[in-house]
């Protein structure tokens, strides 16, 4: 028996007696309750203990004999069998009770009908949990990893059994917990009865899978159609990756950084800004379209409405990521075995194609099935450019939220999304997981890559530079198009719709905001300013228990934390309105499930960085703090902390960045009191407030430039493209 | 005599990492205390694994380890009083000489004063008076290591262990630094494990060597023993590179053998209880004469090849047992290659070993 561990009960004994149980209605920062005296005789607001005697939660009587059960092993050494024994089956014993009350009793009695039938009845209702339950749970996982720890797992260690334990319950309880509510909803019928048959019925929908546009007539299901895009996508972008990589390394091109660092421009522009740039450009009054239809004659229709519209900025928008994968593999390919070739008296184009490509094909299949996750998942762009194109992302979106409010069709869409990017993930896993034949051997191979063969040159460099110029036209366009008073109508220049959105001044009465825009970008920018540092807290402690430590369950571990890479945000964004919305755990319409949603879809970035930065780390550094009596926890803080400064800021910026350009899972979670840019502004679009959208969009973009810039002058010039390498 | 304090034992230890790889197989030693006794072998057979169970790096997976008589098989490093310097030297590269130093003594929650005074004799003691606000990546690598010593001295631990400490070296500085750790081993009369793949760096700093193959112990015994009478072909051929000859057994006489090398003239040596068919003669390469004559001669020979070294000769001489690998110091009359010569053994450095 330690203080630590008395501590811990300290903690859950507050959390009985003295805070509210359950969650308030006044939200997280509520403190009404603290004001309002009797509290304790308040149903709302009563702590536990008066919630068993005053308003009949029977089932919340046996949690403080779990609490106090450590007790037993009190005066006792840590490896004295009753101390570990109390302290498993407090954890085991309470954290058992809590989930299986939260799970069977919420707002109408019990939640499962067998429970009725069993039971009768149950007239009581009860909330999500609050404060209390909180402050009671944590020392029950304490007690448990605690006791884990006291039979010896990992050498004993508390903070890491305490800390797998930890990131093990937050990815259950905001991973798959979740998920499983898709299952659930999936598996339900109207009435909320569980039916094979709705599923099957609901899977197995024309909508779904029809194919009707094959044999003439009507449209095809949306998973062709996601289907089909996402492999026209994964194609473009790994395409048109492999020859900016060629160019970058292989033609003598002296500004591969200036190249590279292009490639930041995914991460700091929203998802839909291309789409709307490219209706600035290509849709119905479009500078390229009028300046055509001028020209030759041709009426203006509305093709960009679809799968070319969605494809072409889907494409702009993921070609850099395809790039900086790419140039890594083209790059690996080690010189000298191309040298080697061509002392063989193998010319240059016999040496491309029997040496370079065989050695770049693992890395192309890699760059492909990630522009296949990232068009599957992506939602911004057939949101605004999908016309009658429509994908699972979108079909999902609306099937919820419209007048349809399907929750089982949603769910069942959700599943055929999540199958899709899954399987991809699973392949490029297995992909990457065999050993790589790509050789970076590191110092001493200092030939150089051959150039290109001089018959493709051209070919290469004309289609580069056409894409190139491409992209920073609809970049241009963006910024451009932000000044202009109607595109298209009138095109005078204007500052009308930055004074829209973010006018503000100053009078008697302090500063005033009143652009329309201000409330979102409080509140995006508060938002990502309390999920960053959560997000690379926990994405750190996870890297370092995935490369430091070992422990049975080490694969699954990272599985778990692997694995949001591959769930679609809407997919994320739709189990968190399923689960969320009643007990145990009620979070919608709050900030917290915004801020929730960010850490653990933006959780991999943090593992990223903290991986590549500790593996660089030597092993022995913290095991000399060992050694020198620094128990783990110690050296994490004084040794590792501080070595990974620049890891932790990269985390920090990248999790702030993602979280403001969010939008596929935001949008389900926005609330009138939290509303974030992005839904606000594609809340314009739909509209045809494109002005005042691509404004927003431009103030956001340039935000987060200078977020992107701050952090690369603090860490000096490290790979930006980090996050991208899977 | 009495019996000295034991620092460190190991009862049938073994490691095994991933299920299959056996790193280190039913182990068993244990260690004076105030001694420096060295694990020896080639690389890949288990040392480091040694002495990162030693330190609680590494738990064993069967058999148990005591130190002082105290069973620590399951007790963790930070729990030991147990310091080790890394073959990396492992400094921590953002705090500067003083701050490594007193690290130790910091997670103990020592007081600030003793902190102070102690890091100072330390770094004293090393040498590094002056340059406690110096980075490690400040410092060169001999200075380095000092810092990497002071580390782990100022704990003043139980068990201090050194992972081929000098392995970062370049070769003029090693012989220094290694006369250094002795001499510091011997004024505080520390109890040492130190390891190293290097025999002559086992046999010039320890009291005692563990000679390590494929993960077990091959031989242990003070430096004159194992050079002098290895056990078996794997130490006579990795301490001091031995020739091994092909001999017969002539005759038993109680503890001595008697053992021709082909020809008429006998050599009488203790066989140590090795049967024929699992035995060859090691010699060491400086015990063999070469003579012009076949007088006293157990062998003839034809000189292959000859390199000058500067303070001796290295021949290679045919036979018909093999090539033997000489070293001869009179490398004013050397004999030149092709020529026959005929080859004598000194009294020394010549023994039975087992295969
Ligand atoms: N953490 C580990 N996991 C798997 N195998 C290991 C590990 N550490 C050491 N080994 C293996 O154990 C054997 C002994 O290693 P080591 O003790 O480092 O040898 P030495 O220090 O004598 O060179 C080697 O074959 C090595 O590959
Ligand atoms: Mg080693």
């Amino acid at each position: 028996m330690n203080r630590v561990v008395l501590r811990w009960m300290l903690l859950g004994l507050v959390g009985y007696l003295l805070l509210p149980w359950y969650v308030l209605e006044d939200g997280f920062w509520g403190f009404s309750w603290l004001f309002s005296g009797g509290f304790i005789f308040d149903g709302g607001y009563a702590p536990a203990w008066a919630q068993v005697l005053f308003f009949e939660k029977s089932w919340l009587a046996p949690l403080p004999l779990f609490l106090l059960l450590p007790l037993a092993g009190y005066k006792r050494s840590s490896s004295d069998p009753i101390f570990s024994s109390s302290l498993l089956i407090a954890g085991v014993g309470g954290l058992g009770c809590l989930v299986i009350q939260g799970l069977s009793i919420g707002i109408d009695g019990w939640e499962f009908s067998f429970l009725n039938d069993l039971f009768g009845p149950l007239s009581i209702r009860q909330f999500g949990m609050g404060y209390g339950a909180v402050a009671v749970a944590l020392p029950f996982l304490f007690f448990l990893t605690q006791g884990i720890a006291a039979r010896g797992a990992i050498r004993g260690d508390v903070f890491v059994v305490g800390s797998i334990g930890l990131i093990m319950a937050l990815i259950v309880t905001f991973i798959f917990f979740p998920l499983s509510h898709i299952l659930v909803s999936a598996l339900e019928n109207e009435g909320g009865i569980f039916s094979l048959w709705s599923f099957f019925d609901r899977f197995a929908s024309q909508g779904i899978w029809g194919l009707k546009c094959l044999y003439g007539g009507g449209r095809c299901g949306v998973a062709w159609n996601s289907l089909l895009l996402a492999l026209l996508v994964g194609v473009s972008t790994t395409f048109l990756g492999f020859l900016f990589a060629l160019v970058a390394t292989r033609s003598g091109f002296k500004r591969v950084r200036l190249l590279k660092s292009l490639a930041v421009l995914p991460i700091i522009t929203p998802p839909f800004v291309i789409s709307l740039s490219l209706i600035l450009l290509f849709g119905l009054s479009g500078t390229v379209t009028l300046f055509i239809s001028d020209l030759l004659g041709i009426t203006p229709s509305r093709w960009l409405y679809g799968l070319p519209g969605i494809w072409l900025a889907q494409v702009l928008a993921y070609t850099p990521i395809a790039f900086l994968v790419m140039i890594g593999v083209v790059e690996g390919v080690s010189p000298s075995l191309e040298e080697a070739a061509m002392t063989l008296r193998a010319g240059k184009w016999k040496t491309f194609i029997d040496i370079s490509f065989p050695l770049m094909r693992p890395g192309l299949a890699n760059a492909f099935l990630i522009g296949f996750i990232e068009s599957m998942a992506d939602f911004g762009n057939p949101m605004v450019l999908g016309g009658n194109y429509d994908v699972l992302s979108t079909e999902i979106f609306f099937s919820i939220v419209g007048s349809q409010n399907d929750q089982g069709r949603a769910a069942t869409l959700a599943i055929v999304l999540l199958f899709f990017t899954l399987s991809a993930f699973y392949l490029q896993r297995r992909w990457l997981g065999k050993k790589s034949y790509v050789t970076v051997t590191g110092k001493g191979d200092s030939g150089v890559h051959p150039p290109l063969p001089t018959a493709i040159k051209p070919i290469i460099y004309s289609i580069t530079l056409f894409w190139l110029l491409f992209t920073l036209v609809v970049y241009f366009m963006i910024l451009f198009g932000s000044f202009v008073e109607t595109w298209g109508l009138d095109n005078s220049l204007t500052f009308k719709h930055y004074v829209t959105a973010f006018s503000a001044g100053l009078d008697q009465r302090g500063i005033y905001f009143d652009g329309s825009a201000w409330n979102s970008f409080f509140t995006t920018i508060s938002i990502a300013t309390i999920a960053a540092p959560l997000t690379a807290a926990i994405g750190l402690l996870t890297a370092y228990l995935l490369v430091r430590q070992k422990f049975r369950g080490l694969a699954i571990f990272e599985f778990g934390t692997m694995l949001s890479f591959a769930i679609p945000g809407t997919v994320i964004g739709i189990s968190y309105i399923l689960a969320f919305n009643v007990p145990p755990i009620e979070l919608t319409a709050t900030g917290s499930i915004l801020v929730l949603c960010f850490i653990f879809r933006n959780m991999p970035v943090g593992v990223r960085a903290g991986v590549a930065a500790m593996s660089q780390l030597d092993k022995n550094l913290d095991e000399a703090s060992l050694t020198l009596g620094g128990n783990s926890w110690y050296s994490f803080r004084n040794i590792i902390l501080p070595l990974l400064r620049p890891a932790i800021v990269a985390a920090l910026v990248y999790s702030f960045v993602r979280a403001i350009t969010a939008i596929s899972a935001v949008i389900f979670l926005v609330s009138s009191e939290y509303d974030m840019a992005t839904s606000y502004i594609i809340g314009r679009v739909e509209n045809n407030d494109y002005g005042l959208a691509i404004a927003y969009s431009t103030v956001l973009i340039i935000f987060m430039l200078l977020a992107v810039l701050a952090l690369q002058f603090i860490v000096g010039k490290r790979n930006l493209g980090r996050r991208l390498r899977r | 005599m009495t019996t000295k304090k034991i620092a460190v034992r190991f009862e049938k230890v073994s490691k095994i990492f991933d299920k299959d790889v056996v790193a280190v197989d039913n182990v068993s030693f244990s260690i004076e205390a105030g001694s420096l006794v060295t694990l020896l072998g080639p690389s890949g057979c288990g040392k480091t694994t040694i002495l990162r169970m030693v330190a609680g790096l590494e738990f064993p997976s069967k058999g148990k380890i005591f130190i002082e008589n105290e069973d620590v098989s399951l007790l963790p490093a930070t729990k030991r009083d147990v310091s080790m310097v890394f073959q990396s030297y492992a400094l921590f590269p953002h705090m500067n000489v003083a701050q490594n130093v007193a690290y130790g003594l910091k997670a103990s929650s020592v007081p600030k004063d003793e902190i102070d005074s102690r890091t100072e004799e330390v770094l004293k003691l090393v040498g590094l008076t002056g340059f406690d606000k110096r980075l490690p990546s400040e410092l060169s690598g001999g200075q380095q290591q000092r810092v990497a010593v002071s580390r782990a001295l100022v704990l003043k631990p139980q068990v201090l262990l050194f992972d081929e400490p000098l392995s970062n070296l370049d070769a003029k500085l090693r012989r220094q630094v290694r006369e250094e750790i002795r001499d510091i081993q011997q004024q505080l009369h520390l109890s040492v494990i130190y390891v190293t793949h290097d025999q002559e760096e086992a046999l010039a700093v320890s009291d005692r060597v563990i000679v390590m193959r494929n993960a077990s112990i091959a031989q242990s015994g003070t430096p004159f023993e194992l050079y002098e009478t290895p056990n078996d072909v794997f130490v006579a051929d990795f301490i001091g590179d031995a020739n091994l000859l092909d001999i017969n057994i002539l005759s038993i006489k109680g503890d001595l053998a008697e053992i021709s090398l082909g020809n008429n003239k006998k050599l009488t040596l203790p066989h140590k209880g090795l049967v024929q068919n699992k035995i060859k003669l090691a010699v060491r390469p400086e015990s063999i004469f070469l003579l012009d004559q076949d007088k006293d001669a157990y062998l003839q020979g034809t000189v292959a090849k000859i390199s000058y070294l500067g303070s001796h000769l290295e021949y290679l001489i045919n036979t018909k047992l093999g090539q033997l690998f000489v070293k001869d110091k009179n490398v004013l009359r050397p004999f030149s290659a092709g020529s026959d010569v005929w080859i004598g053994l000194a009294k020394h450095g010549v023994s039975l070993v087992s295969l």
